[in-house]
């Protein structure tokens, strides 16, 4: 499903002072992706944008604009706008999946007939179909996660906000949980915001990455890669690499030397590899490695984590 | 070329929000409400509020069983007052006080355990909306013990009368002041109960600080007026009996007796400075409500 609107989130010069500690120094920031991961350490100012992103805490400079609203002055119009899921545990656990669900959608404003039906497809969305009746007591911490994603959803917002939704989980739980919250962004078309201190929960999940560091934002990239970001290949070979170039030269393709046994090739498409892999056998040079030439989007998230 | 249908069962929801105060007010009043009485818990959630209920109609109940029972000439020459209408809450003044340390704490206490306040706070609503929700979840089953058995009672004198309608006409200013005077308790003591259970997660603490507030209340008035010898307007700060004080004198003037105990006449303070003691009360009660949710969070 498309995504459509005004841009999601727009912070620009946000500064937030603790005492003296500064959690927001200076953020400037545009999310308008399907799927946004806010990336970075505990303590990077992850929790303090959402909850100004949320309206929840006061700036001391700067401003916060989500779904065009400016969440200073119409904070409730703006809350009532989003789905949030705190990372805390926050479910009262001797209500039903369902009852719950229920009530905030009746208090975000649905009618009774209308929570009723929304609550069963949220739920339904999220994998807790037959659970719902089930008291939240009862629930798995998975199972407590989707129902903090499904209460999100319950009166269909533009934006969702996810605070470290898997937290806690363990493997198998937190990889059935990012396929969940994928489908929300892919397939039902909401747009997502989730901060996490894993990389891994980030590169699963959304399409652009903010990594925040010690208040500021160090990192603002979409996840794929760029055009011309990887086209600059190093070719590895276990012999002698000059009759490989030599062949690939013949062939058309950039190359150049890049020490003994190692070459730097311009690659424009996946043709290329499949000429570089059948030239190295041509020329039995042997590969022993492909790789972009320069930081890949890992390295370059892990230096921007810091 | 290939086709794949995705069944997710989700459809953006195409109807229209109604995000008003009054429906979130009234919203987290109803669900609040049904879970402090019990509803969709286990029976012995609903026991407790159910049989203080049925002990405040008690008194009601009994006096008009007497008169369907004897019947006849014999009703007629019982007086229609059998049980006075201010006397009434001397009967259930324990009834009302159990009632609301119960059912109070059980409207407010599990959100801040659960955490569930962030939610409701962080997205959902105000913090003024979902402490008049409260209000309303605490204060609607309370008029079940301040209001509803006068209010029975009096139907049930109208209905055994012999002339209903020339006792509706005799008795005409107990109507409002019976409704009145049970709003003014369940109010009073509502914003009583709702300023100590917020000050704990806990909702036996709660319950106990409640009781203990009125009990400690009590004897403290008891010991200015006594020992002190401050007469009784220093009983105003006796919290057990303040909003009763006043009921007693809507439905049936100063010259009332409110029998021996707590209420009685004899200690009752001037109707001036029960007024203002009560308007105290409300507003401290106020105050710690929006100390404690002035402050979204999560």
């Amino acid at each position: 499903m498309p995504v459509s609107g005004p841009p999601a989130i727009e912070v620009r010069g946000a500064v937030r002072r603790y005492g003296p500690v500064v959690a927001l120094d200076g953020v400037d920031l545009n999310v308008d992706a399907a799927a946004t991961g806010l990336l970075g350490r505990n303590g990077a100012g992850k929790s303090t944008l959402m909850k100004a992103i949320l309206g929840l805490v006061r700036l001391d400079q700067g401003a916060v604009r989500v779904l065009g609203a400016d969440t200073a002055r119409e904070g409730d119009h703006v809350r009532r706008r989003i789905g949030y899921a705190p990372e805390h545990e926050c479910l009262p656990p001797e209500l039903t999946a369902a009852d719950l669900v229920r009530h905030l959608a009746e208090l975000r404003g649905l009618s009774r007939a209308d929570a009723i039906r929304r609550a069963s497809e949220v739920l339904f969305a999220v994998g807790l179909e037959e659970e719902r009746s089930r008291v939240i007591g009862s629930f798995s911490l998975g199972m407590r996660q989707r129902v903090k994603l499904a209460q999100t959803l319950v009166h269909a917002p533009e934006l969702v906000i996810l605070d470290e939704p898997t937290n806690g989980l363990d493997p198998a739980q937190r990889s059935e949980m990012l396929e969940v919250i994928r489908r929300v962004s892919r397939d039902l078309g909401v747009r997502i915001l989730i901060s996490s201190h894993i990389l891994d929960d980030i590169r699963r999940t959304c399409d652009h990455v903010v990594v925040m560091r010690a208040g500021r934002v160090t990192l603002d990239r979409p996840l794929a890669a760029r055009a011309g970001e990887d086209d600059s290949m190093l070719i590895e070979t276990v012999t002698d690499s000059a009759p490989l170039l030599a062949l690939l030269a013949g062939r058309g393709l950039q190359v150049e030397a890049a020490g003994d046994l190692r070459l730097r090739a311009r690659i424009t498409g996946p043709a290329d590899r499949a000429a570089i892999r059948d030239a190295a056998a041509e020329s039995g040079a042997g590969l022993r490695r492909l790789h972009p030439d320069g930081p890949s989007i890992e390295d370059e998230l892990l230096e921007a984590i810091g | 070329m290939s086709a794949r249908i995705h069944d997710v069962r989700y459809r953006p929801f195409g109807g229209e929000l109604q995000g008003s105060t009054p429906r979130a007010v009234t919203s987290m009043g109803r669900w609040s409400a049904l879970r402090a009485l019990g509803a969709r818990r286990p029976w012995t959630a609903k026991v407790v509020p159910v049989v203080l209920a049925l002990i405040a109609l008690g008194p009601a109940v009994t006096v008009l069983g007497v008169k369907s029972l004897i019947g006849g000439d014999f009703a007629e020459q019982l007086p229609t007052d059998l049980v006075p209408y201010a006397f009434y809450y001397t009967l259930i003044g324990f009834a009302i006080w159990a009632y609301a340390a119960i059912v109070i704490p059980e409207t407010i206490c599990p959100d801040r355990r659960s955490r569930v306040l962030d939610l409701y706070l962080s997205t959902a609503m105000s913090p003024l909306e979902y402490v008049l929700g409260k209000i309303v979840a605490s204060l609607v089953p309370l008029l079940a013990v301040t209001t509803l058995p006068l209010a029975v009672l009096y139907v049930g004198n109208v209905f055994f009368a012999t002339d209903p309608f020339g006792y509706i006409g005799d008795n005409l200013r107990e109507i409002p002041a019976i409704l009145g005077g049970g709003i003014l308790i369940a109010f009073v003591y509502t914003l009583m109960g709702l300023a100590v259970a917020s000050l704990t997660s806990r909702r036996a603490f709660a319950s106990v600080g409640f009781i203990l507030l009125l009990v400690i209340s009590g004897l403290g008035a008891g010991a200015l007026a006594e020992v002190a010898d401050l007469g009784p307007n220093a009983r105003m700060v006796n919290l057990q009996a303040l909003p009763v004080w006043v009921a007693q004198i809507m439905i049936g003037g100063e010259q009332i007796d409110g029998g021996d105990g707590p209420f009685a006449a004899a200690n009752r303070p001037d109707l001036v400075p029960l007024l203002i003691a009560n308007a105290v009360v409300i507003v401290v009660c106020t105050g710690v409500l929006w100390l404690r949710y002035r402050r979204r969070g999560t």
